[in-house]
């Protein structure tokens, strides 16, 4: 669940990248968010994920207030939202299966389950084959299913994505929206930031517009036109 | 954190310190140098310590009596030594007692030599709350009839003093210039492996690890160069002082016998040395850590 009422961001050097915002995506919702360079996109997604703080207004996600929120309360916050970003960032001296193994092993996770996990984790995303591939074995949409197993691997409410298809081909492209569209069909919320109107107009979603940092549209089955 | 996170985070820190292999090594090598400096001027003043009682004797003074000098007139400067607020002891050494006191030192009989039991004066040993005053205390006493003669150790006093305050502010000055380079160069040493490791923490940060698992491995890193460096160090100046040690047990039975010069016992001394250092490389490293950390890890 993702809450924003009246945000507004302001950087330091004066740029206000995000102009009185309000918006809600409920529980299980899947939705783009679009716009062209400097629409405040990335501001937006950075927000949800607490890299940025709003200026002013308020941001809930997933119950946490984001203004609120106390100090160890944050990585608590972070389980519950998986990130997929345009560049994949895979640990390049770890496996397709350490890759996502990290995600687990860092929140403490025992072996024995991490053992099932990741097994599970490579089956949905179709790389069972690749498990012992290194980041530079594998292609760009290759490292985006490993990107995608590892956001889900803690069984976030949540999954933002960045423009997951900036890097990829078209077809690539299509696979990875599928994917996302199987992980949402799972039960977690899914916020995909992207300019692709492939991926948009195929899934007939709910698409956000932003445009200079205002909110401009936003339908329930939308197209990017 | 159960025992494979703690192994997994120890192998973690293992793995950056391999990864910046050169300034890893320039890191132990300053915490090395630190610590022998510390240690080699530590093990001089311990030692300066230990001799103490040698010192002791050197801020005696004595105060030699007339031999014609009878038990009424003894008794009297006894009583006006025991008042004179300036002098915390005093102690009275009659010529039989010196006598026997120079027997036993010489291991012979000396009256074989021809001598009497009385040859040696009578003495008061005294000694002076504040050593500072002995050139005003001894001016007094050297003008009674029945003393004859007044003798200290200024000299050596003030050599004994100044030597071992010297030691202790040049050590002093020197371990805390070098502590303080030592944690620089472990502060920079991090710096780097945090920069290196940038990704992967922008990575853990995202996945929910918290600020702990995140900063641990670094500050585990830190107190690994440190405690690495304390154990060179610790095996060098070690070896430095079992030659030192052995060299002084050859030597001391006839030579230095009659200075009275002692020498720290070698097991507890390497004991304290070897826990001294592990504390302060660790301490130096784990400093050293939480700065670089502190100042460039945004989690």
């Amino acid at each position: 669940m993702i809450i924003l009422k009246d945000v507004t961001k302001v950087y330091k050097n004066g740029t206000e990248a995000i102009k009185k915002i309000s918006i809600a995506i409920p529980k299980g919702q899947f939705a783009f968010i679009i716009g062209p360079s400097g629409s405040g996109k990335s501001t937006l997604v950075k927000m949800i994920m607490r890299e940025e703080l709003p200026t002013y207004g308020e941001v809930f996600i997933n119950g946490y207030d984001m203004l609120g929120i106390k100090r160890h309360q944050i990585p608590a916050f972070r389980r519950s939202i998986g990130v997929v970003f345009q560049d994949f960032k895979l640990l390049p001296n770890k496996t397709a299966y350490e890759n996502i193994e990290f995600a687990l092993q860092i929140t403490g996770i025992s072996r024995r389950d991490i053992n099932k996990i990741v097994p599970h984790l490579l089956k949905i995303v179709g790389l069972s084959q690749r498990a012992t591939a290194y980041p530079d074995e594998l292609s760009g949409g290759e490292k985006q299913r490993v990107a995608l197993a590892r956001a889900i691997a803690n069984g976030p409410d949540l999954l933002v994505a960045d423009e997951p298809t900036g890097n990829l081909d078209p077809k690539t492209s299509i696979g990875i929206i599928e994917l996302l569209g199987k992980i949402n069909k799972m039960g977690t919320t899914v916020v995909v930031a992207t300019h692709d109107s492939n991926i948009v107009n195929r899934m007939k979603k709910r698409v956000i517009v932003l445009d200079e940092g205002k909110l401009v549209d936003d339908q329930m089955r939308g197209q990017y036109i | 954190m159960n025992i494979a996170n703690g192994a997994r985070i120890i192998k973690e820190s293992f793995t950056n310190m391999s990864r910046n292999r050169v300034l890893t090594v320039t890191s132990i090598f300053t915490v090395f140098i630190t610590l022998l400096i510390i240690g080699i001027f530590g093990l001089f003043l311990l030692n300066i310590s230990y001799n103490a009682s040698a010192l002791d004797e050197l801020l005696d003074v004595k105060i030699f009596l007339v031999p014609e000098a009878d038990i009424y007139t003894i008794n009297e400067l006894n009583e006006t030594l025991n008042l004179d607020l300036k002098i915390s002891n005093v102690e009275y050494i009659s010529k039989e007692q010196a006598f026997e006191a120079t027997k036993e030192l010489f291991d012979e009989d000396i009256s074989s030599l021809g001598l009497g039991s009385d040859f040696l004066p009578a003495s008061f040993v005294i000694t002076l709350k504040d050593y500072e005053q002995v050139d005003y205390v001894v001016d007094i006493y050297r003008q009674y009839p029945v003393v004859y003669k007044v003798a200290y150790h200024k000299e050596s006093f003030d050599f004994a003093s100044n030597y071992s305050k010297w030691i202790r502010n040049i050590s002093g000055a020197l371990g805390i210039v070098l502590a303080i380079l030592a944690v620089l160069l472990i502060s920079n040493t991090i710096r780097l492996t945090v920069h290196s490791r940038n990704e992967e923490v922008v990575i853990m940060k995202f996945i929910g690890a918290t600020e702990g698992r995140i900063k641990t491995p670094f500050v585990i890193e830190g107190g690994l160069i440190g405690f690495f460096g304390a154990i060179i160090s610790f095996i060098v100046t070690g070896f430095i002082y079992v030659r030192i040690y052995n060299a002084f047990m050859n030597y001391g039975n006839d030579e230095l016998f009659l200075t009275g010069l002692k020498i720290a016992p070698l097991q507890e001394t390497l004991l304290l040395v070897f826990v001294g250092f592990i504390v302060l490389g660790v301490t130096l490293g784990v400093t050293g850590s939480l700065f670089a950390i502190r100042k460039h890890l945004k989690v």
